[in-house]
């Protein structure tokens, strides 16, 4: 017999449809509500910044980028400035705009996921089949630019490892405009789609009050009313001689950030298309670099950002003078997202949006852990 | 005039702010004092963020460098907080260190996943934090495995095996040193055969 | 209560039945492949006359899968340390930076990338020859 005054404990996880990764959230029911939530992680730790120390530096780039499965471009953008900066390389011109393409073309392709990850935490399942679909569009553009899909090991200390190849530019212009036709089907079947709205408005709200000084970050903060890009406040790469804006929403519920997401896809096609326009038709897309034993890093300590489209990537490197690095440590925004925000978050909410709260908050369990 | 001049150094007299080539304000304390600065560079100069806690292990010097990084919206700045902490473990096998660390989770919430992760990969002893538990670890009995001291290859050549099938590799230092002896034998046989 | 349905949101999504008589996105697989980019990052080949057996690229691999390993013939005179390199492709991540540092580029990438085997050994991946112009 069911005792109304009893708890129920439920293990969410590890396997979910919406996110990429594995993470457990042990829950506490009263009936359908959950009264209390605790995060568990664990499941996937490879020891990333162990194995960085014992790899010379283009020996770790190869493994950075598998920190974060949807947005592997920001991991390599990061480790690749930090580099630069502690040991004082400039990089070309036209590398810097290449670098600025990738990641923002990587910030698309993280938006289909989350799109497809939104709909499968519902049910909807015609969205992830469309995102998948769609993204796969970008992926192949960029086997065709680095050479694989996911990984792509291209954002290198020093440039890019690559020239673009002949006819990219038209591509992945050609591809903007199929986006672009395709956003409007998106809002029928997803964005005004009734059913999303009855579920996702007034659910999974953040604290707008506390959401600057707990570290949340991207979508999540901006959807709470707050104007705050890494790109804008902190420019890297290219993005200060871009034009672009920063949408915002105050609801701060799933739906609220649900469209800023949407309008952020709108200015990435944005940014893209003035990419296009500015890139350099020639010079030089790397600097070499000396032989990987001989390549030695002055002592010094660095921190470096990047917006991803899940929120700001940051990294701490600190160099010993030898040809390894002393330490990186990888800040993700699941790392506050996932834990500290979506336990409190998930208070109150019903058993049935967990999935979609999480997926909103952008969680992926691979970059809390390394 | 900048950020330090007209906010930090009136509000900290005594205390030394220096700026490195990306604009990074950095400042140095102790464990005893950490907590009431870095509330003092919460509440009064805008530091609304604790963006995570570094921690670098340099061996040598036996100590733990320790960044609270701090960044503020409001002024667009970042800040480091250093605090070096001794590296030496209890002996009691605890595995901790024998310094203790005030936990700052009081102030901001996030701070309790970045302390429960110094307490088990570097063996950080956090005071004052209501709940260590294990992080990404499970039953880990060993040296907390961020400690430089940790040998990684050690642990995977003893808990994996490696496959069969590749002993047949060889080393091209010695295959070449081989080489040439082989070489120059044969040299000095033709030669000797010629005389 | 005030009931107001959300007719327009309620109609709209099956605007996507239309996609029922439309051809489908994707290619029936064995019968139809897919073309892959020349520089596309798959199996490896290794010019045996070129190659000198510097080992720089089992120097430089991180996941340590590259062996260097005696040939039945040496193709290359020049090759001073008489080996060449053998990769074991349950470690390789394809990252490609024993191509990059190769200094005669005798080792390459191809766009390739189908293994299917019953044998676990055929993992240790004896790099070919090139078929034909591989850029």
């Amino acid at each position: 017999m069911y005792k109304s005054n009893q708890l129920v404990k439920i293990f969410h996880g590890p396997q979910h449809p919406g996110i990429t990764g594995n993470m457990s959230v042990e829950l506490d029911l009263d009936a359908e509500t959950i009264v209390n939530a605790t995060t568990h992680v664990g499941y996937l730790h490879r020891g990333f910044e162990k194995l960085v120390e014992r790899r010379t530096i283009p020996q770790a780039f190869t493994i950075v980028c598998r920190i974060c499965v949807p947005a592997p471009a920001p991991n390599e953008a990061n480790f690749a400035r930090g580099i630069e900066n502690l040991a004082g390389i400039e990089i070309p011109e036209k590398a810097s705009w290449i670098r600025t393409m990738v990641l923002e073309m990587q910030r698309i392709t993280a938006q289909f996921l989350w799109m497809a990850g939104q709909g499968g935490s519902l049910g909807l399942y015609v969205n992830p089949q469309w995102a998948v679909a769609d993204r796969d569009f970008m992926l192949d553009l960029f086997e065709e630019l680095t050479g694989g899909r996911v990984y792509h090991m291209y954002i290198y200390p020093g440039g890019v490892r690559r020239d673009l190849p002949d006819g990219f530019l038209d591509k992945l212009s050609a591809l903007l405009d199929y986006y672009e036709t395709r956003l409007p089907e998106y809002d029928r079947v997803f964005f005004n789609n009734a059913v999303f709205k009855k579920r996702a408005i007034g659910a999974g709200i953040v604290d707008p009050s506390t959401a600057l000084k707990y570290g949340i970050t991207g979508p999540v903060l901006r959807a709470a009313g707050y104007q705050k890009d890494v790109r804008k406040y902190a420019p890297y790469e290219k993005y200060s001689e871009l034009e672009f804006d920063i949408p915002t929403a105050t609801e701060s519920d799933v739906y609220a950030r649900a469209m800023v997401r949407r309008e952020e896809l709108v200015q990435s096609f944005r940014i893209l298309r003035q990419i296009i326009q500015r890139m350099p038709k020639t010079g030089d897309y790397q600097v070499k670099l000396k032989n990987h034993h001989q390549f030695k890093i002055p002592t010094g300590e660095t921190w470096v950002r990047t917006e991803s489209a899940r929120g700001e990537f940051a990294y701490y490197m600190a160099s010993d003078g030898s040809e390894y690095l002393r330490r990186m440590q990888v800040k993700g925004p699941s790392m506050v997202h996932a834990m500290s925000l979506l336990e409190t978050v998930l208070k109150g909410a019903q058993l049935a949006d967990v999935a979609m709260i999480m997926n909103s908050l952008g969680t992926c369990p691979p970059e809390i852990e390394r | 005039m900048s950020f330090i001049d007209t906010d930090l150094q009136p509000r900290f007299p005594n205390r030394e702010f220096t700026v490195d080539a990306q604009g990074i304000i950095k400042t140095e304390t102790n464990t005893a004092e950490l907590l009431g600065l870095i509330s003092r560079f919460h509440n009064e100069s805008g530091f609304e963020l604790l963006d995570t806690i570094s921690c670098t292990d340099w061996i040598e010097e036996g100590v733990l460098h320790l960044n609270y990084i701090l960044y503020s919206y409001q002024h667009n700045q970042t800040l480091f907080v250093k605090v070096k902490l001794p590296r030496e473990l209890k002996e009691d096998g605890t595995k901790r260190t024998v310094a203790e660390l005030p936990s700052v989770s009081s102030i901001w919430p996030q701070a309790e996943d970045f302390e429960r992760e110094l307490w088990e990969m570097f063996g950080v002893n956090v005071v004052g934090h209501n709940d260590l538990r294990e992080f990404f670890l499970e039953d880990w009995q060993d040296l907390p495995p961020n400690r430089r001291d940790f040998d990684t290859l050690k642990f995977v050549n003893d808990h994996f095996e490696f496959r069969v099938g590749r002993e047949d590799a060889k080393s091209v230092a010695e295959e070449r040193k081989r080489l040439k002896e082989l070489r120059d034998m044969e040299k000095a046989k033709l030669s000797g055969e010629t005389e | 209560m005030n009931w107001k349905p959300d007719i327009k949101g309620l109609i709209e999504p099956f605007t996507a039945l239309k996609y029922l008589f439309k051809r489908p996105a994707t290619i029936t697989y064995p019968d139809v492949k897919r073309e892959t980019p020349a520089g596309y990052r798959g199996f490896h080949v290794n010019d045996q006359v070129k190659c000198i057996g510097c080992g720089i690229c089992e120097d430089i691999c991180m996941n340590v899968a590259i062996d260097m390993v005696t040939p039945e013939e040496i193709k290359n005179p020049k090759n001073t340390s008489g080996l060449i390199p053998r990769v074991d492709y349950g470690r390789c991540c394809w990252c490609s930076l024993c191509t990059d540092v190769c200094p005669t580029k005798s080792l390459k990438l191809t766009p390739e990338y189908v293994l299917v085997t019953e044998d676990p050994n055929d993992f240790l991946y004896t790099v070919p020859e090139p078929k034909g112009d591989i850029q």
